[in-house]
Formats: structure tokens, sequence, C-alpha cells
């Protein structure tokens, strides 16, 4: 593991250039070091959970296949004029003569003209000179797939097979649940499963003694518990408690993202009063969540599980089933807040129905 | 011809015709009908005489007929030659009617202010007002309170009627002012201008009014500013309005010298709450002039539809002034326009009426949520007049609920909603059952309302949804105070992403695709983790090597293209989101180490007196420039109050130099502030909003 300057975070300073540098899922590592070697890939879908290294290892792969030509990359912001009537799209797209990155799910709800238009675009016309280059083929990655939309999703899967010949594929999701059928049969599916706890420790021990400073293991077990897996996180964790407070103390806990204790605030708010008055007081960091750009998911998420683990088993299975419909909801609705503040009503009927039955039981014992 | 109705009122009559002899037309009392009032001594009198005199010599005998009849309190010195020429004008009218292609509400709209329908005693209460300045400028009383008074009401009640009547029976030449004109602050200030010298000109030249000899008129001018609602809407409202108080006050201060200055100035507009309004508001009496009832209107109506010779139905004049929602120029325009099918099957024409006959005008969002919170069944039932069955009362609030809701803002209507729910029903509502059912059923209709949705599918899940709360949540009991959802909070769910995209995640974007990861992974794990590094890494630095790290961390946000707050006062902590965006206040850094560190050291340094003391004289400059559209005029009224120009320089410097820091900022895309308080309210010259 070398470290490169590429900035101040670890997390980007210890990015393995290559797959030679990959610390786990070597098994991965062959396959697509195969797969480089013939020069033809078929479509790809890479998908796993958050902060698994798929990004990694995509432009790993890129650079295996085009060489060091795929690392020239250069922002370009490009705008679109699609639908009738005809609108203005603006979208950022990151390209290298080879291949082309872009995430079309940031244009909301016109992701779909923007699935068309782009990649009509760049494979209609192939490579110029198809004998000099080794691989007769562009590359296009587009990431998030998981949360275009079904129509976008639809339009995908004709255009992959319409030119193939020229351009291939390269898809990111965190799950593929949410991608359809038809166009998971058109890919070559490649899970990249989250690193071990054993294997997210040793990073960590790897990236301290590069900077030069102590992990107690202990720490480092902390850490990997708290980033649920999540390698990306974890390595941002220990830097920020590194900053927080060095040398380790004994009792420090790892510093987490103000996002996160938020939404333990909220839970914590949610299972201490039950009112109306409380709504509203949760109301008002939900927005403060997501005006910091926060997904609702993510919220959704993080408080159900904070939920989860406080409040009595009994009634968990009736809080799961609220988030899991609201959460159903939020994806099919339009505003986040709604989803989020029916859900903490929800919560808090039950939770209150819950507690007055359990006190009303004490009484009747007594 | 209609049978004489005749009222012997001590020796007057009063007719429904015109009688030959010279009249005085009224409204009859409650209600809205033309009486003529023919004066038993006058008639005797000969005919040139009363021309040139008047009412003026008979009237002490005037005030007594009205005083018994009308009850009025002020005398009036009407228009002189009104009465006889009165006859003269029905029988124009009536000669003409046929082919006559003028507008009704212009032709029969109140030509005195005996004829005026309905608010008599708000009426009589500006009628008061301008015989007392007409008093005060023929030097026969004292300067009346105010000089500008506001009328507000809906619209096509007759508010700039009233004006004109109102002026021209106490004898004032009118100057009105409405949207079509020039509004700047400056123009309105010239024409009041004008119409004080004019009047100052010619008031010196007039004979003495012993021997006023109807040839000379006296010249008082009366300023009716039209509209003043929708005039002062834009960037000129403020200097407008500001100028309009100003001279309001400066005419007072005139008026206690001289006796000469001032003008009566009557402003009238549709909704008095308008931002812009504020400052008159606070210096002018407002009266609210309501619709003018059903009975009065109606009888009204009727008369003029026997006097244009169309026979109607009662009940369809009825039917058409609630439609209009007795707006009286809506009313007779639809009769207008109905003439020749009025005498058709009553089927046919309430099907036209369906199309034509409605008023669409802006319902309150608070009659929505009203009826959405507080209206009980019993109360449902009294409105829809019906014994029905609880079931179909409630279908009808529903259907109700979702007519009302299409004339206001939806959005806003629905949002008000969602606010106020937990708020409204917070008493009656333990288990919190109601509430979050409401909730469902709105996340329920969310999930139906797709952006590919035309505008009418949308509305009608939106007016749904409103409904759904009145069956979640309705009957609320007391007296609740519904909150105005906040507009930010408005704009920022109306476009959520567009809002956060060019605020926070355009910067990110661009940031991010250079290291190549998507926004999501950027809000949830970097950006958290790159401000709380970036702020340790700060807090820690020693005061020298600060500058050091602030490059640093310039230059690290750049990359990552992520804005930033810091706050090193308080660590972040249980509740405390503080990375960027903040997106109540952009803050700012200087660069500039040196810069930087001194003025920070002297503003810690600062003691608090000296410091309050700034931010008042501070808080008056910014004031100022609130007001006042440019600098340069925000100088001249500083001088003219005569306070603090000093601090209205030092705003301006400390303006322009927030305006080149947000310029320097925008190129280096980084922004971070640390000791967030009152140095940046110094610095913050851009956000006046936070001052008012």
């Amino acid at each position: 593991m070398k470290p490169n300057n590429r900035g101040l975070l670890w997390v980007d300073k210890y990015r393995p250039g290559t797959l030679d540098e990959m610390d786990f899922h070597l098994e991965l590592k062959e396959r697509l070091e195969g797969m480089a070697q013939r020069a033809d890939i078929p479509h790809l879908l890479f998908h796993g959970p958050p902060g698994s290294g798929k990004r990694t290892r995509v432009s790993c792969l890129l650079r295996l296949i085009y060489g060091p030509a795929a690392e020239k990359l250069k922002v370009e912001h490009r705008s679109f004029k699609v639908g009738d009537p005809p609108k203005e799209i603006e979208m950022t797209i990151l390209s290298s003569i080879h291949h082309i990155e872009a995430n079309p799910s940031d244009a909301g709800f016109s992701d779909r003209l923007i699935v068309q238009e782009l990649i009509k675009e760049i494979a209609s016309n192939a490579p110029l000179d198809v004998t000099a280059v080794r691989v007769p083929f562009k590359v296009i990655v587009l990431h998030e797939v998981d949360s275009l939309s079904r129509t976008a999703q639809q339009a995908l899967r004709r255009t992959m097979e319409k030119y193939s010949r020229t351009c291939r594929l390269i898809l990111m999701a965190d799950s593929l649940t949410k991608i359809i059928e038809p166009l998971r049969s058109r890919c070559n599916l490649v899970r990249v499963p989250s690193p071990s706890e054993k294997e997210i420790c040793d990073v960590l021990q790897k990236v301290s003694k590069e900077e030069g400073f102590e992990l107690p293991d202990q720490f480092a077990v902390k850490v990997t518990k708290a980033c649920s897996r999540n390698l990306r996180r974890g390595l941002l964790q220990l830097q920020s408690s590194k900053m927080d407070n060095y040398p380790f103390a004994e009792d420090q806990p790892v510093s987490r993202a103000d996002w996160e204790l938020v939404c333990i605030d909220i839970a914590s708010l949610l299972m201490r009063e039950q009112s109306n008055k409380r709504l509203l007081l949760v109301r008002t960091r939900f927005y403060e969540l997501l005006t910091h750009a926060i997904p609702a998911d993510a919220i959704f998420e993080s408080v159900t599980m904070e939920l989860l683990r406080s409040a009595d088993q009994e009634i968990a299975p009736a809080i799961c089933e609220c988030a899991a419909e609201y959460e159903h909801r939020l994806r099919q609705g339009q505003k986040a807040i709604i989803h989020l503040e029916a859900f903490a009503a929800r919560f808090m009927q039950i939770y209150k129905e819950y507690i007055d039955n359990q006190y009303s039981m004490l009484i009747d014992d007594d | 011809m209609a049978a004489v109705h005749e009222l012997a009122i001590t020796g007057h009559v009063l007719d429904v015709v015109p009688p030959l002899e010279p009249s005085l037309p009224i409204t009859a009392p409650n209600r809205g009908s033309r009486r003529f009032l023919r004066l038993s001594s006058s008639a005797d009198a000969p005919k040139e005489k009363r021309r040139r005199t008047g009412w003026l010599s008979d009237e002490s005998e005037f005030k007594k007929i009205v005083e018994e009849h009308i009850r009025l309190i002020i005398s009036s010195p009407g228009t002189a030659s009104e009465a006889t020429e009165n006859r003269k004008k029905c029988e124009d009218t009536r000669r003409f009617r046929r082919g006559n292609s003028e507008l009704w509400v212009n032709s029969h709209s109140p030509k005195s202010f005996w004829n005026l329908v309905g608010n008599g005693a708000l009426n009589r209460e500006l009628l008061r007002w301008l015989v007392s300045w007409r008093d005060f400028i023929s030097r026969a009383g004292d300067r009346p309170e105010s000089n500008i008074i506001v009328v507000h009401g809906p619209p096509g009640i007759g508010k700039t009627t009233l004006a004109d009547v109102l002026a021209q029976h106490c004898g004032f030449d009118t100057v009105t002012i409405d949207a079509s004109d020039v509004r700047t602050g400056k123009s309105i200030g010239t024409i009041i201008q004008d119409t004080m010298c004019a009047k100052r000109s010619i008031t010196s030249y007039l004979p003495n009014p012993d021997t006023d000899s109807g040839e000379k008129k006296q010249h008082r001018s009366c300023l009716i500013l039209d509209e003043i609602d929708g005039l002062f809407q834009g960037s000129e409202s403020t200097s407008a309005i500001s100028s309009i108080c100003k001279l309001v006050s400066t005419g007072a201060g005139q008026g206690a010298e001289n006796q000469n200055g001032g003008v009566p100035i009557i402003a009238l507009c549709n909704d008095v709450y308008v931002r812009a309004l504020r400052p008159l508001r606070s210096i002018a009496p407002c009266y609210a002039m309501q619709p003018v009832a059903k009975v009065e209107l109606v009888e009204r109506l009727l008369e003029i539809l026997t006097v244009e010779g169309v026979a109607v139905n009662r009940n369809l004049v009825e039917e058409i002034a609630e439609l209009s929602n007795y707006d009286v120029r809506s009313s007779l325009n639809t009769l207008q326009f109905l003439r020749d099918s009025l005498s058709q099957s009553p089927d046919t024409l309430t099907r036209q009426l369906s199309v034509i006959g409605h008023k669409d005008i802006g319902r309150s969002v608070f009659e929505l949520w009203d009826k959405v919170f507080r209206e009980t069944s019993t109360d449902a039932c009294r409105r829809f007049r019906v014994r029905k069955s609880p079931e179909e009362v409630e279908r009808a609030c529903f259907q109700d609920i979702k007519q009302l809701a299409y004339q206001v803002d939806l959005d806003y209507a629905l949002y008000g909603c969602f606010e106020n729910a937990a708020k409204v029903i917070a008493h009656r509502d333990p288990t919190m059952r109601n509430l979050a059912s409401a909730l469902n059923r709105h996340s329920q209709l969310d999930t139906m309302l797709q952006p590919e949705h035309s505008g009418s599918v949308a509305d009608e899940c939106k007016a749904s949804v409103i409904a759904a709360y009145r069956l979640a949540c309705g009957r609320a009991s007391g007296d609740v105070k519904f909150d105005m959802p906040s507009v930010a909070k408005l704009a920022f769910e109306k476009q959520l992403m567009n809002n956060i995209d060019s605020e926070f995640l355009s910067d990110i974007t661009s940031g991010s695709v250079r290291r190549g990861m998507s926004k999501k992974t950027l809000a949830l794990d970097y950006g958290p983790a790159i401000s709380s590094i970036l702020e340790c890494q700060y807090s820690q630095a020693d005061s020298k090597a600060q500058g050091e790290v602030t490059r640093l961390i310039c230059s690290t946000m750049m990359q990552y293209g992520i804005s930033i707050r810091s706050d090193s006062k308080s660590k972040p902590g249980l509740g405390d989101v503080s990375f960027a965006p903040d997106l109540v206040r952009r803050t700012t850094i200087r660069v500039d180490d040196e810069v930087s560190a001194s003025q920070n050291q002297s503003r810690r340094t600062m003691p608090t007196e000296a410091r309050q003391e700034m931010m008042g004289s501070l808080k008056h400059a910014f004031d100022i420039f609130a007001i006042c559209n440019d600098y340069s005029e925000a100088v001249d009224v500083a001088k003219e109050s005569g306070q603090q120009e000093d601090a209205l320089e030092g705003a301006e410097s400390d303006f322009v130099a927030e305006v080149q820091c947000e310029a320097f900022q925008r190129s280096l895309r980084g922004r971070l502030i640390y000791n967030e308080g009152h140095t940046n309210a110094v610095i913050r010259a851009m956000h006046i909003e936070d001052w008012l």
C-alpha cells in the first residue's frame, strides 16, 4: 500500500491504484484480471454494500484494460436538451478518452431521458481507429443504478443490446433488488461483499503503520464495530478520532458523523415522550437532516435501528412493519418529510399504546 | 311604470321615480334602492337662485331632514346643481338605454354621496374626516389628525367610487394616481408637491367664502392613491411608500406653521397587509370596507334592471349576487352580459350562470384551514341547511373543502395542514391515533403524486389530501391560531433537489467527480469526517499556525469541493449538525492570514458596551438600507433623520467588502468561518433580512 498525493484523507491517500494492491477479495481480483487480459468484458454489474470497494475495483479494472490513459480524467459539465417540451438538464460527467462516468440518477425524474441521450451519443460513434487500439469498445460507467427510476432502467435495457458492439456498460449498485430483472440478466453480476471485521482491522493497522502512529488493537476493534463493515467509514472515523484525541484514550468513543448523532437523538426523543409537541420537535430535526442533504433512506434506517435497539422486543415486529411500509412509500412518493413524519407519528402511537397496556396490567396485578 | 311609493318625512317626499321638481337622489335606509328626496321648501324658490346657491342656503333645514332620516351627523354642501340636473340625466339615460354601449357599471354607479350602497357608518366616518379637512382648508376648523387614510376591502365593492364621490361631495378636485401611472417615490413626491402648491397659490386669490359667487370655484385638491397594494409591489415599493410616509409627516410639520400645508390623501387597496404597506399601516388609520349586504345589493340591482327595462326574477338576481360574493361590479357585469337571455327559462340560465357567474376570487387559506380543522359536524349541518345523515354531511364537507381548496394556493394550503395538524389537535388526541392516521393518509396520497402527472391530476390529489386531513383531525374545539407554513421550508420542499444541488451538492459533485464518488457518499461519510477533521486541526493549531491551517483547509475543501461551516466555540455534539451547508447563513472566511488574525483579535477583545453601541448604530444603518433602494438614497434619509451617518458609512464599506469577499469566495469554492457570532454580523451585510 503506497500513499499517493491524493489529498488529506487517508481513505483517498491509501486507496489502491491497481488490483495488485488490493487487501481483500483476492479471488475477485483474479477474475477481474482474467477479464482484462482477454480485453473483452461483458456488461458488468457491480453490487455490494457501501464501503466495500466497488468503485476502487472498477477504476483498477479500467486501468488494467486501457492502461494509464484511463486515469487521466477530465470533468465536464454538460447540458442536455431532452424531452418534449425540451428541457435543459445539467449533468456532470467524468471522462477519459476511453471511458465515461456519470450518475444519471442525479437528474431526478428525467433520468430516463439522460440515459437515452447520453448512451446513444457515446455509443453511436465507435472508437476512431479500431486497429490501433487493443480494445475495440468504450466503457460507460453508471453509478447508483439502483436509484434510477423504473422507466430509466427500461430505457437502459434496449440501449445495452443495441450498442453492445461499440460500448460496454459497467453499472454499480448497492443492492440488486432495486434493479429490474431484465437488466440483471443482461449483465455479468459481480458481487463485492463487505470486508470482514478482521480485514478491516488489518487495513486500519496498515494505515496506522504508514502514517506512523500507534493504534491499539482495542481501538481498532472499536472502530471496526462502529463502522458497520464499511471500510470507507471506518477509515474516516479513525482519522477524525485521531484528530480528536491522540494518543487514543482507553475509553475514547469513536467519533461518528454528526448526522448519525442526530438520528440517535431523534430516536431517543421518540422513546422518551410521545406527544404532538414532541412530534413537532422531531420534525425540526428531520428538516435539519434533510437540508444537510442526508438521504431520507439513510435517516430511516438509522432511526429505525436505533429504535429497535432501545424499544421493547414485543413491539419490534410492529415497528419493523410500519418502518417497511413507510420506507416503501418514501421510494414511491415525492416528499421525504411526510413519510418520515408519518413514521414517527405511527411509532409514537404504537409505543404509547404498548406502554399504556403495560401500565394497566401492572395496576391489575396489584 | 312602477307604483309611486311616497314616504312623507317632515314635509319632504321620497319618490321612486325622479320627480319633475328638483330633487336629491338618496339611498333608502337599509334598502339598496334609490329614492328621490323632494324638498317642499325649496320647491317654491325660483329656479335661477337655487341653481346658484344650491343647498348651501338651505343648509340648516337640510340638516334637519338628514338628521331625522339618515341620522347623518354632519352637514353637507352637496353639489349645487346636482338636484336639478338629476332629472335631465335620468331622461338621457332612458333615451339612450337601448342603443347604449356604456357599461352599466359606469352608467349606474352612484354619483352622489346619498346614492352609495352599503357601509353607511364607514361612509359617514370618511365624509366627516373630509369635511373637517374642508373646514381646515377654508380656515374654519382645526387641522384633522391625519392627512392620509387607508380604505381596504375586496374588489368591486365601490372603494374607488366612494373616494370619488366623497371628494366631489366636499368640493375637492381629485388627483388620482393608480397602477397605470409612474410610481416611483420621486414622481409621487412631485405629484403631491404640485397639488399642494396649486392649492396654495389659488387659495390666496380666493374671495371671501361669504361672497362666493358660484363662478369662481374654490380649488381644493384631494389625492386618491388607487390600488396602492398593486401599485407598490416590486422594487419601487419601498421607496414609494417611504416617500409617501415622509410627505405625510412633513406635511404635518408645515401645517402647523402656516395653516396651509397638507393634502388629504385617500389610499385604496385590496390587501392592506401587503409587506410593502407596512410602514404606511403604522401611520395611517385603516378602514375595512365590507361587501354590500345582500338585501341592499339585490334591491339596487333590481332597480337598475327596472331602469334598463329588463324584467328579472328576484331569485335569479339573488343568485347572481351570491355567486359573485356580493361584488357589485361583478354582478352588474354579469347581469349586463346576460341582459338578453334574462327572460329565458330558469334552467338555461342556471347553466349559463355556472359558467360565467362565478367570481373566481382568491379565498384565504385561513378559511380553508378553519374548515378543515375547526368545523364541527353540527356546524356543517347548519351550513348545508339540510338534515342529512352523518355520512352525507361528511361527504358534503369533503366536496366542499375540495372546492375551496381549488381556490387557494394548493401547495401552500397543504403545507399548512401538514404543519398545523400536530399543533391544532394536540389537546384532544392523547393516543395520537388521529394524527398518525392523518399523516398516514398524506403519505399514502403522496405516493400517488407523481411528478409526471399533469396539473389537474396533481391538484386533485392535493385537494383530496386536504380533505383527508379533515376526516382525520377535523372538529377541533377552542380557539386555535394557525401558523403560516414557513416559506423557507416550503421552497425547500418544493425544490428540494434543485435547492440543495445549487447550494451544496453542485459543489460536491464537481469535487467528487474528480475523485469519483457519489453525492450520497459525500453527504453521509466524507462531509462529516472532513468537517470534523478540519475543525480539530484548526482548533488545535496555535494562533500563529492558524493561518497555515486555514490555507490547508481551503485547499482541501477546494479539492473536495465542500463548503463547511465550523464553529470553534462549541464542539459538535448531540443534535448539532455543524457541517455545511448552512442554509440559513452563508458564512465566509478571510483567507488573508494576518488580516484575519488581527481582526479576530480586535473583535474578541472589544468591550461589550462598545460592541453593543456599534451594533445599535449598524442596525439603524441597515434599517435605512432596507427601506431605501440604493446607497445614495440611504444617505439622504440618514442625513434627514440626522442620525449616525458615520455608521452608515461603515455599513457601506462593510457592504462592499462583503460583496468582494463573496466574489472572492466564489472563485475559491471553499467557505469557512470560525468564531461565529457578533463578528459575522458585521460582515454579514448581505443578510439584511436577519435584522428585520
